[in-house]
C-alpha cells in the first residue's frame, strides 16, 4: 500500500468512528505549500480516553498499536503510532488533550475530497503556526522552510489576525515576524 | 540564509506559486505519496547495487531500516 492508499484508510476508520481528526505537520504543509517528501503521515486526533478501546478494536486487523501508546498520546502528549503491519508505514497520532491551541487549530480544519474519501487538513495559517511550535522545540531548518512555504504559496490569501493573535500566545511573535518578512519579499 | 525561491526570476516564481496554488488537494497528497513511492524505488535499486547477494525479502527489510533512520 501507498502513503495515500493508508491515509484514506486510516481517515475512513476514524470517520466510522466519529473522531475528528486532521493532517498536520509536513502532509499540510505540502497541502498549502510545496509537496515533498516525508518519511510518516502526522494526524491531530480528538482521541477521548473512551475511544482507546474502539480505536485500537477498528484498526488491529491491519495496524500495530496499543492502548497504552494511545493513553500516553492523550495524557502525555507524545505520538502514537499505528503501522501498517504488511507495508511498514507509519502514521503518528497526536491527541488534542487539553493543548488549547491544538483544539482551536482543530476547530478551522478544512475538509477536501480526495478518492472519494473525507480528508480533513490543518488550515495553512495552522500549518504555519504548527511548524513554528515545532521550530521552538527542535530548532531545525526544514521546520522553517515547511512554514515558509506555506506562507509564501499562500500569500495574500493568509489570515494574518489569526496568525498573529496565536504567535502571542505561543510565543511565536518573533519567529512568525520574520517568516511573514521573507514570504513578502519571495513573494513581490 | 537567502531563500532559495529569491534566487529564481520574479516572473518565474510568480509562475511556479500560480501553479503550486492551482494544484488540487488531491493532486498534492498524490504528489507526496509519490515522492515518497520514489524514494523507496530509488533507495532499493541503491541496496540491489551495493549487495546483489540479497534475496528481494532482505533488499525490502533492509529499505524498511534503513528507511526508519
Amino acid at each position: 500500500m501507498t502513503q495515500q492508499e493508508i491515509l484514506l484508510d486510516v481517515a475512513r476508520r476514524l470517520e466510522g468512528l466519529n473522531i475528528e481528526w486532521m493532517l498536520v505537520g509536513s502532509w499540510a504543509c505540502s497541502t498549502w505549500g510545496r509537496p515533498r517528501f516525508t518519511h510518516d503521515v502526522d494526524m491531530l486526533v480528538a482521541l477521548r480516553a473512551e475511544d482507546i478501546g474502539r480505536l485500537v478494536s477498528a484498526v488491529q486487523d491491519d495496524y500495530h498499536t496499543t492502548p497504552e501508546m494511545l493513553a500516553d498520546a492523550l495524557f502525555r502528549g507524545t505520538p502514537a503510532n499505528l503501522i501498517h503491519m504488511q507495508a511498514a508505514e507509519k502514521v503518528d497520532v497526536w491527541v488534542v488533550g487539553d493543548d488549547e491551541y491544538a483544539a482551536a487549530s482543530l476547530a478551522r480544519r478544512r475538509r477536501a475530497t480526495v478518492s472519494g474519501a473525507c480528508v480533513w487538513i490543518s488550515s495553512p495559517e495552522d500549518a504555519i503556526l504548527a511548524k513554528l511550535r515545532w521550530l521552538q522545540m527542535a530548532d531545525t531548518r526544514q521546520h522553517y522552510d515547511d512554514a515558509l512555504g506555506v506562507a509564501t504559496v499562500q500569500w495574500g490569501n493568509l489570515d494574518l489576525a489569526y496568525l498573529r493573535e496565536w504567535a502571542d500566545k505561543l510565543s511565536l511573535t518573533e519567529n512568525l515576524g520574520q517568516l511573514l518578512r521573507e514570504a513578502e519579499q519571495a513573494t513581490s | 540564509m537567502k531563500y532559495a525561491d529569491t534566487l529564481m526570476p520574479p516572473e518565474v516564481r510568480r509562475l511556479y506559486y500560480h501553479r503550486l496554488r492551482e494544484m488540487t488537494v488531491e493532486e498534492k497528497i498524490r504528489m507526496v505519496s509519490d515522492l515518497h513511492e520514489t524514494a523507496k524505488a530509488l533507495l532499493r535499486a541503491g541496496v540491489k547495487l551495493q549487495h546483489p547477494h540479497l534475496s528481494d525479502d532482505e533488499v525490502e527489510e533492509e529499505v524498511r531500516r534503513r528507511m526508519r533512520r
